[in-house]
C-alpha cells in the first residue's frame, strides 16, 4: 500500500425511506503523500460525497478507504470523531467560523482539542492575518474569513488539508490569494491538500487531478506541467 | 385568512418537522390556561357544589321563632303562605349528655324536618323508634353506632322535661345543611361550645310546642346572589307583620289555654278531694279488717303450740325404750368380745404347741441323718474287709500250687542225673561199632582196584560218602563223650537243686506271712462288728422318739378341731347383734323424725307469730301512714290551691310574644363559606398572569426563529406573488393551531383538576358534597382571547417586521449577528481565566437577551412555584405542634362539672398524686366580640391575677417578648383577631354574653394559631361583667414519668369532672388533618415541572436549529458528544443558576402574597419558608434542568454533520 491516500472500489447509496439514491459506484483512486490533489467534477458528479468519506462525516456502502495506511472505513463513530480531530483540516466553502468568538479564538476553538497544535496567532501571521486577531468574524471579509478557516484547519496540525470549494464565495482575486495560500501550504510545509472544485482552471496548479462524473473517477492524470497559481485564469 | 392548499401543505409538513416547537407553545397555553381557568372557576364550582348540596336539602330561607315557641297550627298558617314551598316547626335544644365512657360533651338536638334542612346518611341507617338518633358524623366515627347518648344529671330540670326519654340509641351518622362549616356553635350550657348535633324524630321530644319553624320558599336563588337579597328584602315587607300577628295569637292561645288549663286543674282539685276523702276512708276499713284477722291468728297459734307439747312426750319415751335396748346389745357384745379373746388366747397356745412337735420331728431327723451318715463307712469297711479275706485265701492256694512245682522239678532232676548216667556207658560200646564199620569199608576199597572198571566207577562214591558218614558220626560220639561236659552237666543239676531249695524256703516264708495276715483280718472285723452294734442301739433310741412324736401331733390335731367350732359359734353370736343394731337404726331414724316434725311444727308456730308481728307492725304502719296521708292530703289540697292562684296571676302578668324572623345569614356554614370560598380567587388572579407572560415570551421567541429561519421561503413566496397577509397566515396558523388546541386542553385539564384539589383539601373544614364542575362559557371565552393574543398576536409582531422586506433582501441571507464582546470580557481578570468555549456561552447567553429573559422568567418561575409550594407547607404543617409547644404549653386540660373548691381542689390533688407537675385554675368560656361593625364568635379566657399561668400558657408577641398580665379593664387577645378586625394595641373591644357586655382596652396582641382568645382577669371580669367567676378549668402538667393518657383517664372517672383534653393528642389530629396539604403542595411541584420543562425544552430547542451549523462543524472539527453537549448545554446550566436565584426571591414574595390571601378563619398560619425548602426548590429546578438536557443531547447527537457544508440561508 504505497500510496497515502487510497479508494478503493467505494460505494455509496443515500438511503431516504423507500427511495434509494446512488452517489458512488466503484471509486478508485490513490493520493501519494505531499501532493495537491485536485477533485474536479460537475456539480451532483459525486466530489462531495468522496470529500465526507474522506473526511469521516460520512460512511459507506462498499468498498474500501485508507489514509497513512489506516483502514478510515472501518471506523465507529468515536474513532471517526478521533480521526477527524488529530489527522483531518476541515476548509469549508462558507468559512464555518464560529460568530461569537474572535479570529484567534476560531483557530484556538480548533488548535486546543488537538495533541500538537501550532501556535494559534503564528499560523493566523502565515495566512497574512497578523493584524486582525481579535477581529470577530463578521468584521472580516469574505478572503480574510477563508484564510481563517485556513488558519483553523492548520492550527491542527493535520495529516491532510480537505477544502470544498474554497473558492466557491469569494471573487476572483481573493480566490486567488486563498489559493496561493493552500498552494504555499503543501509546497513549503510538504502537507498534502486536496481541493474539491468545479472549477476545471485549478486542475493546472495540482499535482494530481481526478476527475469525477456521474458517480465515479473516469480520469485520474499526474500533471507534469504545474502552473503557479498567478498564472492561471479563470 | 385565506390560503392555497400549497400553502396549507407547507403548513401541516412544517408542524410535523418542528413538532417539539410546536407542542411547546401547545403545553405552555395549556400550563397558563389550565392555572388560570382552574383557578378561576374553583370558586364557581365550590359555590356550585354548595348550591346544589343546599338546595337539594332544601336549605330554609326563614328560620322564625317567638319566645312563645310556635304550635302546629300556626305553622300551618305559614306554610299555607303564597309562595311557600314548605313550612315545618322544629324543636331545638342543647343538653349536657354523656358518652358510654362517662365524657361529658354539650350536644345541640334537633328533630328531623320532611320538607326542610334535609340530612344525608353517612353511615347506619334513619331512626325507626323515638329513642333513637342520628349524630354529627363531624364529631362522632362509626364506631359509635350502637352505643347510646344519656342526658346527664346536671342538666336542669326543665331542659330535661323537653326529652321523651332518658338515652337515645345512636343508629346512624349524619351531615346536616345546617351545619356545612364545622362550627357547631355556642351555647349556655357546660364549656358553651356544642361539641356536636344530635337528630331525633319529633316523637322524641317531649314538648307542647315548636321552638322555631323553618320556611323554605318555592323560588332558588343563586348562592350570596344580590338577587336573594332583593326577593328576601321584599318577603319582609310581608312576614314581619305576620309573624307579628301570629306572636300576638299566640299570645291568645296561650292565655286561653292557661287558663283552660286553670279551670281543669280547679276541677281537678275539687275531684281529688272528694276522691281522696274517699280513698282515706276505705283505708280505715281496711285497717280495722286487718286488726281482727292478728287476733283470729293469735288463738290459732296457741292450740297449735299445745299439740306439739303432747308429741314431745311420746317421742321422749321412745327413746328411752330405744337406750335399754342398745344397752343389752352392748353387753352380748361384750361377751362375744371376751369369746373372742379367749379363743385367740388358745389358737395362740395351740400355734406354740405344734410348733414344738415339729421342731422336735425335725430334731429327730437330723439325728437319723448323721446316724445313716456314720453307718456309711463302717459298712464299706466291712466289705474292704472281705475283699482282703478273700485275697488271702487265693494266696494260700498259689503257695500250694508252688510246693508242688518244686516237688516236680525236683523229680525231673532226679531223672536228669539217671539219663546222665546211662548215656556215659551207651557211648563206648557206639564207638566200636562204628570203627569196625570204618575198617569194613576200607577193607572194600581196597579191593576195588581189582574190579572191572564199571563197577569202581559205580561203587567208589557210595563208599566215599559211607566213609563219610561214619566219620561224621564218630566226631559227634567223639564229642559226646566229652567228660567235661558231662561234670558240667551235672554242676549244673546241682545247682538247679540249690535254687530249688532256696524257693522252698521262701516258700514257707510267705506261708508264714500270709497267717500273720490273716490273724490281722480276723482282728477288725470283729472292731467292726462292734461299731455296727452301737449305731444299732442309736436306731432303736431314734424310732422310739418318733413314735413318741406322732402321738403329740395326733393330740394337737384334736385341739384345732375344738378351736375351729368355738370360732363359729362367734361369728354366729356377731350376725345376731347386727341384726340387733339395724332394728335400734330404724328405730332411731323414727324417732328423729318425729322430732323433726316437731321442730317443723314449731318453726310453724314461730312464723306464724312473725307473720303475726309482721302483720302487727304492718297495721301499724298503715295507721301512721294513714295520718299521714291525712296530713299530706290536706296539705296538698293546700298547695294546689295555692299553685292555682300563683298559675292565676302568671297568666295575668304574662307579656306579649315576640316574634323573630332569622334568613340564611345567621347560619354560620353558610356566611362562613362565602369568604373561604373566595380565597382561591384572590389567588387565581397571580399565578395565570405569570404563566400567560411566559407563554408570551415562549411564542415570541419561537415565531421569531421560525420567520427568521424560514426568511428564504417567505422571499420566495412574496416574489412568487403570494400576499404578506397569505404569507403570514401560515404562521399565524401554526402557533394560533398550537395555542387553541393548548387552551382547550388546559381549560379542561384545569377545570378538572384544580376544584378537585382544592376541594379535597376545603374537606378539612367543610362537609358538603361531591364536588360538581362548573363549564365557564366567559372564562372560556376569555382564555382563548388571551391564548390568541399571546400567541397569535406575538406572531403577528414577528413577522411584521421580516415581511415588509422586499421578497430580494428577503432571498438574501441574513448577515450573521455580529460577535459582540459582552460586560464580562471587560474584566480581564475573570474573562482571561475562562477557557473560551464558556466565552462563547457567556457571549450567547447575554447577547441573545429575548432569551435570557425568557429563560430567567420561566426558570424563576419555577423555582418560585416550587419555594411557595414547600412555603405553604412549612407555613401551616407545624401549626398544631407550634400552637401546642409555644403557646398552650400544659399537657392536659380539664373541665369540671361546677366551679372547683376547696373540696375538689384537694380530691383533684389526690387523684392526680405524684403524676402531676403542677396545675392551674381558670374561666374559659365562649363570647362574642363585636368588632368592625362585626359579630365573632371568641373563647374567653379568665385568669386569677393572684396565680402564675406563664409554664401553662406563653403570652408573648409573634416577635417573642413576653406580654403582662392584663390590667384592671384590660385584655390581651391573638394576633389572627387583631389583624382580622384591625385592631391595635390601645383599642377597645366589646364583648357580650346574652343582653350584658364589657368594653376592654387591648394592652398586647398575642401570638397563637388555633382559635381565638381573648385574656383578662377575674378582677376585670367581675367588675364589668358584675358576677362571678366559675373556674371550671384545670390546666395541668403531666409529672414527667408519668403517662398523659393514664392520667386523663383516671381524672375522667371523676364525677365532678366533665371533660377532659390532652394536647398530644389535639397535636396529633390536626397535624394529621394538615398531611391533605401534601396534596396542593405535589400539584404545584408538577406545575413547576411543567413550566421547566418546557421553558428549557423550547429554549434548547431553538438555540439547537439556530446554531445548527455551528454544531456541525464543531463536530466536524472533532468535538466529542460530551465536549459538544457541554459547548450547547453550558447555557442552560448558567442561565438556570440565574433563574433559580431569581426564582428565590420571586417565591419569597409570591409565598407572602399566597398565604395573605389563604384566610382560615380560627387558624393563624405561621408565615415562613425554611432553608431548607429553598435547598430543594434549587434542586428541584436543577433536577428538571438536567432532565431536559438529557432529553436534548439525544437531539444534539443527530445533528448532522453535513449541515456544515450547506450555505447560509
Amino acid at each position: 500500500m504505497g500510496a497515502f491516500v487510497s479508494f478503493e472500489h467505494v460505494k455509496k447509496i443515500y438511503r431516504t425511506g423507500e427511495v434509494e439514491i446512488p452517489a458512488l459506484h466503484d471509486v478508485n483512486f490513490e493520493i501519494e503523500k505531499g501532493e495537491f490533489c485536485v477533485i474536479v467534477g460537475a456539480s451532483g458528479a459525486g466530489k462531495t460525497t468522496i470529500l465526507n468519506i474522506l473526511g469521516g462525516m460520512d460512511t459507506l456502502t462498499e468498498g474500501h478507504v485508507y489514509l497513512d495506511g489506516q483502514e478510515i472505513s472501518a471506523y465507529d463513530k468515536q474513532k471517526l470523531t478521533t480521526y477527524r480531530r488529530y489527522d483531518i483540516g476541515f476548509v469549508f466553502q462558507f468559512y464555518n467560523l464560529v460568530q461569537n468568538l474572535t479570529a484567534l479564538e476560531n483557530v484556538e476553538l480548533a488548535a486546543q482539542i488537538c495533541r500538537e497544535p501550532l501556535d494559534a496567532s503564528q499560523v493566523l501571521k502565515d495566512v497574512g492575518l497578523g493584524e486582525r486577531l481579535q477581529n470577530f468574524p463578521a468584521q472580516l471579509s469574505g478572503g480574510e474569513q477563508q484564510r481563517v478557516a485556513i488558519a483553523r484547519a492548520l492550527a491542527k496540525n493535520p495529516k491532510i488539508l480537505l477544502c470544498d470549494e474554497p473558492t466557491g464565495a469569494l471573487d476572483y482575486n481573493t480566490g486567488k490569494a486563498v489559493l496561493k495560500i493552500l498552494q504555499d501550504t503543501c509546497r513549503q510545509k510538504g502537507k498534502t491538500v486536496i481541493v474539491i472544485t468545479h472549477n476545471q482552471a485549478l486542475t493546472a496548479m495540482a499535482d494530481r487531478v481526478i476527475t469525477v462524473k456521474s458517480g465515479t473517477v473516469v480520469k485520474m492524470v499526474k500533471n507534469e506541467n504545474i502552473v503557479d497559481v498567478a498564472e492561471i485564469e479563470w | 385568512m385565506v390560503m392555497s392548499s400549497m400553502l396549507w401543505k407547507s403548513t401541516f409538513r412544517e408542524i410535523k418537522q418542528s413538532m417539539g416547537r410546536f407542542l411547546a407553545i401547545l403545553a405552555i397555553v395549556a400550563l397558563g390556561v389550565g392555572f388560570f381557568a382552574g383557578l378561576k372557576v374553583t370558586k364557581a364550582a365550590m359555590v356550585k357544589t354548595t348550591q346544589a348540596y343546599l338546595e337539594e336539602e332544601r336549605f330554609y330561607d326563614y328560620r322564625v321563632m317567638t319566645t312563645l315557641g310556635l304550635d302546629g297550627e300556626e305553622v300551618e298558617l305559614l306554610a299555607s303562605k303564597e309562595g311557600v314551598e314548605a313550612a315545618e316547626g322544629a324543636y331545638s335544644y342543647d343538653a349536657l349528655c354523656l358518652e358510654e365512657d362517662n365524657t361529658e360533651v354539650v350536644l345541640r338536638f334537633h328533630s328531623l324536618t320532611e320538607d326542610v334542612n334535609g340530612v344525608r346518611l353517612d353511615g347506619g341507617r334513619m331512626p325507626q323508634a323515638p329513642d333513637e338518633c342520628l349524630v354529627d358524623s363531624n364529631f362522632y366515627g362509626k364506631d359509635k353506632i350502637g352505643e347510646k347518648i344519656r342526658l346527664s344529671e346536671d342538666n336542669d330540670k326543665a331542659d330535661k322535661a323537653n326529652f321523651a326519654y332518658e338515652e337515645y340509641t345512636i343508629v346512624g351518622l349524619v351531615r346536616s345543611s345546617l351545619y356545612i362549616q364545622f362550627e357547631r356553635g355556642n351555647t349556655s350550657l357546660g364549656t358553651g361550645r356544642i361539641s356536636g348535633f344530635v337528630y331525633l324524630l319529633p316523637e322524641g321530644f317531649d314538648s307542647d310546642y315548636f321552638t322555631e319553624a323553618y320556611v323554605k320558599f318555592e323560588e332558588d336563588f343563586d348562592l350570596y346572589s344580590d338577587a336573594y337579597e332583593d326577593f328576601l328584602e321584599e318577603k319582609e315587607a310581608e312576614w314581619e307583620p305576620l309573624m307579628d300577628e301570629i306572636a300576638a295569637g299566640r299570645y291568645d292561645k296561650v292565655q286561653k289555654l292557661s287558663r283552660e288549663k286553670l279551670a281543669e286543674a280547679r276541677q281537678e282539685l275539687s275531684d281529688g278531694r272528694a276522691e281522696g276523702e274517699k280513698e282515706l276512708a276505705d283505708a280505715r276499713k281496711e285497717l280495722e279488717d286487718a286488726k281482727q284477722e292478728i287476733e283470729d291468728g293469735e288463738k290459732e297459734l296457741s292450740d297449735g303450740r299445745k299439740e306439739l307439747e303432747d308429741s314431745r312426750k311420746l317421742l321422749e319415751e321412745k327413746e328411752q325404750e330405744l337406750a335399754d335396748g342398745e344397752k343389752a346389745l352392748e353387753a352380748q357384745e361384750r361377751k362375744i368380745v371376751n369369746g373372742e379373746d379367749q379363743l385367740a388366747k388358745s389358737t395362740a397356745q395351740w400355734e406354740e404347741q405344734n410348733t414344738t412337735v415339729e421342731n422336735a420331728l425335725a430334731e429327730l431327723e437330723t439325728q437319723q441323718a448323721q446316724l445313716d451318715a456314720q453307718r456309711v463307712p463302717l459298712e464299706s469297711q466291712q466289705m474292704l474287709l472281705s475283699t482282703a479275706a478273700s485275697q488271702l485265701d487265693s494266696s494260700a492256694v498259689r503257695l500250694d500250687q508252688k510246693e508242688y512245682t518244686l516237688n516236680l522239678k525236683e523229680i525231673q532232676l532226679d531223672q536228669k542225673e539217671r539219663d546222665l548216667d546211662y548215656r556215659i556207658q551207651n557211648h563206648e560200646a557206639e564207638k566200636q561199632r562204628l570203627q569196625e564199620q570204618l575198617r569194613q569199608l576200607e577193607e572194600r576199597e581196597g579191593q576195588l582196584e581189582t574190579l572191572p572198571e564199571e563197577q569202581r566207577e559205580l561203587l567208589s562214591p557210595w563208599i566215599v560218602s559211607r566213609k563219610q558218614e561214619i566219620q561224621n558220626a564218630l566226631a559227634a560220639l567223639e564229642q559226646d563223650q566229652d567228660p567235661e561236659q558231662a561234670e558240667e552237666q551235672r554242676e549244673e543239676i546241682a545247682k538247679e537243686r540249690q535254687s530249688l531249695e532256696d524257693e522252698r524256703k521262701e516258700l514257707a516264708k510267705e506261708r508264714e506271712d500270709l497267717a500273720k495276715q490273716k490273724a490281722q483280718l480276723e482282728e477288725g472285723g470283729k472292731q467292726l462288728e462292734e461299731g455296727l452294734a452301737v449305731i444299732a442301739s442309736y436306731q432303736a433310741q431314734i424310732d422310739e422318739g418318733r413314735k413318741q412324736l406322732e402321738d403329740a401331733s395326733a393330740q394337737l390335731k384334736q385341739a384345732k378341731e375344738v378351736i375351729e367350732s368355738s370360732q363359729k359359734q362367734l361369728a354366729d353370736g356377731k350376725v345376731e347383734i347386727g341384726r340387733a343394731r339395724a332394728e335400734l337404726a330404724a328405730g332411731r331414724v323414727q324417732i328423729e323424725d318425729g322430732w323433726k316434725e316437731l321442730e317443723e311444727g314449731e318453726q310453724e308456730i314461730a312464723d306464724g307469730e312473725a307473720e303475726l308481728e309482721e302483720g302487727r307492725v304492718q297495721y301499724e304502719d298503715g295507721l301512721r301512714e294513714y295520718e299521714d296521708a291525712y296530713k299530706d292530703f290536706l296539705q296538698e289540697i293546700a298547695d294546689a290551691e295555692e299553685e292555682i292562684d300563683d298559675a292565676e296571676r302568671a297568666i295575668a302578668d304574662m307579656e306579649p310574644a315576640e316574634s323573630y324572623i332569622l334568613g340564611r345569614n345567621t347560619n354560620v356554614g353558610y356566611v362562613c363559606f362565602e369568604s373561604d370560598s373566595s380565597i382561591v380567587d384572590g389567588i387565581a388572579n397571580i399565578f395565570p398572569v405569570f404563566f400567560f407572560a411566559v407563554a408570551a415570551l415562549v411564542c415570541i421567541t419561537t415565531m421569531n426563529r421560525m420567520v427568521e429561519e424560514q426568511r428564504t421561503q417567505i422571499g420566495v413566496l412574496k416574489a412568487l406573488g403570494y400576499s404578506e397577509g397569505r404569507i403570514m397566515g401560515k404562521y399565524l396558523f401554526y402557533s394560533g393551531s398550537a395555542a387553541v388546541i393548548g387552551c382547550v386542553l388546559g381549560f379542561f385539564g384545569g377545570t378538572w383538576l384544580f376544584p378537585k384539589v382544592i376541594w379535597t383539601a376545603y374537606g378539612m373544614m367543610y362537609k358538603v358534597d361531591t364536588l360538581l364542575y362548573v363549564f365557564d362559557w366567559k372564562l372560556a371565552v376569555i382564555s382563548l382571547a388571551v391564548s390568541c393574543a399571546c400567541s397569535i398576536g406575538t406572531t403577528w409582531l414577528s413577522c411584521r417586521y421580516e415581511l415588509s422586506e422586499v421578497a430580494a433582501e428577503l432571498m438574501r441571507p441574513k448577515a450573521p449577528k455580529a460577535g459582540k464582546r459582552v460586560l464580562l470580557e471587560r474584566v480581564p481578570f475573570i474573562w482571561k481565566r475562562l477557557k473560551f468555549l464558556y466565552k462563547v456561552s457567556y457571549r450567547n447567553i447575554f447577547r441573545y437577551k429575548k432569551r435570557f429573559f425568557m429563560m430567567v422568567i420561566g426558570i424563576s418561575g419555577c423555582t418560585a412555584l416550587l419555594v411557595t409550594g414547600f412555603g405553604i407547607k412549612d407555613s401551616i404543617a407545624n401549626i398544631a405542634h407550634d400552637q401546642f409547644q409555644l403557646v398552650q404549653t400544659y399537657d392536659l386540660g380539664v373541665t369540671f362539672v361546677d366551679p372547683v373548691d376547696d373540696a375538689l381542689e384537694a380530691k383533684l390533688k389526690e387523684t392526680m398524686g405524684e403524676r402531676s407537675a403542677g396545675y392551674v385554675i381558670l374561666q374559659e368560656k365562649s363570647m362574642d366580640m363585636l368588632a368592625d361593625e362585626r359579630i365573632k364568635s371568641i373563647n374567653l379566657l379568665v385568669l386569677d391575677e393572684n396565680l402564675d399561668y406563664s409554664s401553662y400558657l406563653s403570652l408573648h408577641t409573634p416577635q417573642g417578648e413576653t406580654l403582662p398580665v392584663p390590667g384592671r379593664g384590660e385584655c390581651i387577645l391573638n394576633k389572627k383577631l387583631a389583624d382580622d378586625y384591625h385592631i391595635e394595641t390601645g383599642d377597645t373591644i366589646e364583648l357580650q354574653e346574652n343582653n350584658r357586655s364589657m368594653t376592654l382596652k387591648v394592652s398586647g396582641v398575642n401570638e397563637n394559631f388555633i382559635y381565638n382568645y381573648v385574656y383578662l382577669t377575674a378582677q376585670t371580669y367581675e367588675e364589668l361583667m358584675g358576677e362571678a367567676v366559675e373556674y371550671k378549668t384545670a390546666y395541668i402538667h403531666v409529672a414527667e414519668d408519668a403517662d398523659v393518657h393514664l392520667l386523663a383517664a383516671s381524672l375522667m372517672r371523676m364525677e365532678e369532672v366533665a371533660n377532659v383534653s390532652v394536647n398530644a393528642d389535639m397535636e396529633e389530629r390536626l397535624g394529621s388533618m394538615m398531611q391533605s396539604l401534601d396534596l396542593i403542595v405535589l400539584v404545584v411541584i408538577l406545575c413547576a415541572a411543567g413550566l421547566a420543562f418546557i421553558v428549557l425544552y423550547n429554549l434548547t430547542n431553538i438555540n439547537i436549529t439556530e446554531r445548527i451549523r455551528e454544531i456541525a462543524t464543531i463536530k466536524v472539527l472533532g468535538f466529542y458528544r460530551h465536549e459538544t453537549e457541554a459547548y450547547v448545554f453550558r447555557e442552560n446550566i448558567v442561565l438556570t443558576l440565574i433563574g433559580a436565584l431569581a426564582g428565590l426571591v420571586l417565591g419569597h414574595f409570591l409565598h407572602r402574597f399566597v398565604m395573605g390571601e389563604i384566610r382560615v378563619d380560627m387558624i393563624a398560619f405561621n408565615v415562613r419558608i425554611l432553608p431548607v425548602s429553598f435547598l430543594y426548590s434549587v434542586l428541584l429546578t436543577f433536577g428538571f434542568s438536567w432532565f431536559v438536557n438529557r432529553i436534548m443531547g439525544k437531539k444534539l447527537d443527530d445533528v448532522s454533520m453535513t449541515e456544515s457544508l450547506k450555505s447560509v440561508d
